[in-house]
């Protein structure tokens, strides 16, 4: 070895010459530091060597090749301070000395400066370069007895200046190259993020870039929503099965939950000496080194986007972090964007479902149909379900029967899934609240079924709000109010599965919720539906009952109407039989004292035609009171006809003046002569005024002064027939319902309660109107109003 | 002998008529009054040996009659004509005194024998 330094110059330049160009024919420092450390350790005849390499942007020194030593050396990286780098002088690499003859160095890890120190006789060149940038090379002779001397130490230090530049030149290549390749994925990353605003297409092209970029085994990324919980968890390099075997996500505390709230970046070399490495789930792959930068923008953090394990155990640098932070700001503005349409698209989805919803429930009469269609729209709309069942209570027996089931599994899941759906739905229907399970194998007490079936579940109870329900006071109109539910009953239990653990975010909870109302909605509309269709057909009955008595009423009426006429009759008859009485008794006696005189021979011409004149007096007074009773009795043509209204009084004074007199009631008629006419049947204006003139007789019974009086008049258009009376008055309380039918102040058997209802009613059909009034200075006064003939009818006001 | 004085009270002129007219057919002294108010004044100035009056009468009717004309000739026959219709008077009319109820239309013999009955039992009445 030392042979090849005492070829002479010549053989060493063109040896010299070789190597450089060997190097510069290498792309990566790697390659070029492992070529000129074999070449010069055949060259020196070293049994080993060592080469570390600091890149402009890192502080440590980097072991980049080695050769000879057995087992490799441990030490991968020289920081500042390792004893090693004072020795060579940062600022003075051109420094070459034997271990042997360097002074004792304490201080360093023992592996490392033992495997060093082994290397007896070695030799340490510094390799010069840019600021920042430098070499170590360490070569050893392996014993004592070949050590190098100072022959060798010139020829070192003459080759180190033209391996410097080799190296510088490869490295400088080496790293265009990766600056291009970085700027290829940055770009790749950047057109990709811009090309799509899916936001999980976006998450994975982050990771992806992100690994890409600084050559990392894994990158992960943790999206959180506003609230600052964890939305997104993406990750590439994982798995499936290592994924699977993480229990929880990152829960935002510890390492992940800094970097959120701090917006920091976060180098670590050694994960496992950091006591903040704690926010790691447990089952999350073992990390040693990592970078961690936030994804940020608009001052507000996003999440955080790490990597971990540099490719070949190497650790990551500034530029790393410098090209993870970039990709970041790319990615945080591509992450707002993909979020903003993320969550349109996400409304824009729910409100779709809930339109289908709703468009169905409204065409959908039977309740089953309606809950399949939430059922699957649970399915459908909340991607992580895949199984969706509504599960009704049985009102009368208070437990739950599925109604609808939607899948979109393609093995169907197994008894013990379905038992444990069953629990869930149980659970929520006794706490009336939603049960949300995110991992069923982290509940104790629950069956736990096959494993493709469900990890995660979530029931939430269906119960009606305030506004749901149509127990209002419309019901209370029935008999049998509709039985609506009660608010906050729970009517039924929709549960919806995953076969992914945590596999329901808080969006798949809100649209669950809201159908679950939508489904509570057709529940409770059902059972109203139901109940009023109950109510319907009941009343449908008694409307087919009542309307069997209505009409049966109706002719009971008409009797009744017909009876009242002939008890107002009955309780003329005493008048009448006495007026009959008298005429007849005067005929009689009359003609009996004819014979009394002819018997006598004492019927003289004189006397026969005096007694004569009196029985036709008294036939005609007898005839006519039978004409009244007879026009009165019958029943009502109904045929309309002009007539003075002084007519149907003269004709009621005509029937009743005797018994008026009889109770010595004085009888003042102010009669308007040449009244214009009224339309009207006479038949039932004579009632109206026979019953009016019965009540002032009945009111004055035992009054002090009796006095009737009858006045007709017309004013505009209208013709008023009056009756006054002095006697006991109506109070006001009273007056609206004297004209009720069957309402009466008259001792029982008196009075039928009809007539003011049946004079009420014949005034209304002749278009006119009653008014009642204080008579002064006591009784009551009644004005029957009626339009004047051939006019057209309009109400007074 | 002196013929019976009868006071025939009634507001209908006809009967009024009719029956001075078969009273005094009869041989009786007949003297009339349109209502109860005129009778009395009736009763006042003169002597009667029968009352015959209607029931029904403004002002004054036959049951007040009765009561007035017991008060000043408490054994006078009265006799009080009905219609039919009046039939329910009948308790308060026997409550005012012994009287006769003759119902309209009657026949003018059985009127005229039971005026000629009441005659004889007020006669013997006084007699005894």
């Amino acid at each position: 070895m030392i042979r090849w330094f005492r070829r002479g110059r010549r053989e060493n330049g063109s040896f010299l010459e070789g190597l450089t160009s060997t190097i510069a024919s290498l792309r990566t420092v790697d390659e070029a530091a492992s070529m000129l450390l074999s070449r010069l350790r055949e060259a020196l005849g070293a049994q080993r060597g060592a080469f570390f390499v600091k890149e402009p942007s890192d502080v440590s020194f980097r072991l980049v090749a080695e050769v000879g030593f057995d087992p490799p050396l441990a030490v991968k990286e020289l920081e500042p301070s390792h004893p090693l780098i004072p020795l060579l002088g940062p600022m003075n690499p051109l420094l070459m000395r034997a271990v042997s003859q360097a002074p004792t160095i304490t201080g360093v890890d023992p592996e490392a400066m033992l495997r060093i120190q082994e290397m007896r006789g070695e030799i340490f060149a510094g390799v010069p370069g840019n600021p920042g940038f430098a070499g170590i090379l360490v070569l050893g002779a392996g014993s004592a007895e070949h050590s190098y001397g100072d022959e060798e130490r010139d020829l070192l230090h003459d080759l180190m200046g033209p391996v410097a530049a080799a190296l510088e030149t490869a490295m400088a290549f080496a790293e265009t190259e990766r600056r291009t390749r970085q700027m290829e994925v940055l770009h790749e990353a950047a057109r990709s993020l811009a090309s799509t605003l899916d936001l999980e297409a976006v998450l994975h092209t982050l990771v992806a870039s992100a690994r890409k970029l600084v050559g990392a085994r894994f990158a992960a990324l943790a999206a959180f929503d506003k609230r600052g919980d964890l939305s997104h968890f993406v990750h590439d390099g994982l798995t499936p099965y290592t994924h699977g075997e993480i229990t929880r996500k990152p829960s935002g505390r510890g390492l992940l939950g800094m970097v959120l709230k701090e917006g920091e970046l976060l180098r670590l070399d050694e994960i496992s000496r950091d006591p903040r490495a704690a926010g790691f789930p447990d089952g999350h792959p073992v990390m040693k080194n990592m970078v961690m930068v936030p994804i940020a923008a608009h001052g507000r953090v996003f999440g955080n986007l790490y990597v971990t394990e540099k490719a070949n155990g190497q650790r990551f640098t500034g530029e790393d972090e410098k090209q993870l932070l970039s990709l970041a700001a790319d990615g945080a503005l591509a992450l707002e964007n993909a979020r903003l349409f993320h969550e349109t698209q996400l409304r824009l989805t729910k409100l779709q479902a809930l339109y289908d919803v709703s468009e169905r429930l409204a065409r959908a009469q039977e309740l089953d149909a309606i809950l399949q269609v939430v059922a699957d729209r649970g399915c459908v709309s909340v991607p992580p379900a895949e199984v969706a069942i509504i599960h009704m209570v049985d009102p009368t027996s208070g437990g739950l029967s599925a109604r609808a089931v939607a899948a979109r599994i393609a093995v169907a899941p197994d008894a013990a899934a379905w038992d444990l759906v069953r629990i869930i739905a149980l659970e929520t229907l006794q706490t009336g609240r939603m049960t949300y399970i995110p991992d069923v194998s982290h509940r104790p007490g629950l069956p736990i079924p096959a494993l493709s079936a469900f990890r995660s579940m979530v029931s939430m109870p269906l119960i009606v709000g305030d506004e749901g329900n149509g127990n209002g006071s419309a019901g209370q109109e029935f008999d049998a109010a509709p039985a609506g539910p009660v608010v906050g009953e729970v009517l039924g239990v929709l549960c919806a599965a995953s076969a992914l653990p945590n596999a329901f975010d808080d969006d798949s909870l809100r649209l669950l919720a809201t159908l679950s109302h939508q489904a509570a909605v057709a529940m409770s509309k059902a059972r109203i539906t139901t109940s009023l269709r109950q109510s319907l057909e009941a009343l449908e009955q008694r409307s087919i009952e009542l309307e069997a008595s209505l009409s049966e009423l109706r002719t009971t009426q008409s009797q009744l109407v017909q009876a009242a006429k002939l008890a107002s009759l009955g309780t003329l008859s005493a008048g009448i039989a006495h007026e009959l009485n008298n005429p007849l008794a005067g005929i009689k006696l009359h003609t009996q004292n004819l014979q009394l005189l002819r018997q006598r021979t004492a019927l003289t011409d004189e006397l026969l035609i005096e007694n004569l004149l009196v029985i036709d007096e008294l036939v005609d007074k007898a005839s006519r009171i039978i004409q009244l009773f007879r026009t009165f009795a019958r029943q009502s043509t109904g045929k309309h006809e002009a007539v003075d209204v002084n007519v149907p009084i003269d004709e009621a004074l005509s029937m009743l003046g005797e018994q008026l007199r009889l109770r010595d009631i004085r009888v003042i008629r102010e009669a308007t002569v040449r009244i214009s006419p009224v339309l009207g049947d006479p038949n039932q204006l004579e009632q109206v005024v026979v019953n009016l003139i019965n009540n002032a007789r009945d009111a004055m019974d035992r009054a002090a002064s009796k006095e009737l009086r009858l006045r007709t008049f017309e004013t505009g258009g209208w013709v008023t027939l009056e009756v006054a009376d002095t006697g006991c008055g109506i109070p006001a309380s009273d007056r609206d319902r004297i004209f009720d039918p069957f309402y009466t102040t008259k001792e029982v058997g008196r009075g039928t309660g009809l007539g003011l209802s049946i004079t009420h009613r014949i005034v209304e059909n002749h278009g006119g109107r009653i008014e009642v009034d204080d008579n002064q200075p006591t009784g009551t006064v009644f004005r029957v109003i009626l339009p004047r003939a051939k006019e057209t009818s309009r109400r007074p006001s | 002998m002196n013929a019976a004085k009868i006071l025939v009270v009634d507001d209908d002129r006809p009967l009024r008529h009719g029956l001075s007219q078969l009273l005094e057919l009869a041989g009786y002294e007949v003297c009339t009054a349109e209502d109860g108010l005129e009778a009395t004044e009736a009763l006042a100035g003169q002597r009667f040996d029968l009352l015959l009056t209607d029931l029904k009468m403004p002002r004054m009717d036959g049951i007040e009659l009765t009561r007035e004309a017991r008060r000043r000739l408490p054994w006078i026959p009265v006799i009080v004509l009905t219609g039919i219709g009046d039939l329910e008077s009948v308790q308060e009319i026997l409550q005012a005194g012994t009287v006769e109820l003759v119902t309209k239309p009657f026949e003018a013999n059985q009127m005229l024998s039971t005026i000629k009955r009441l005659l004889e039992i007020a006669a013997n009445a006084a007699e005894g």
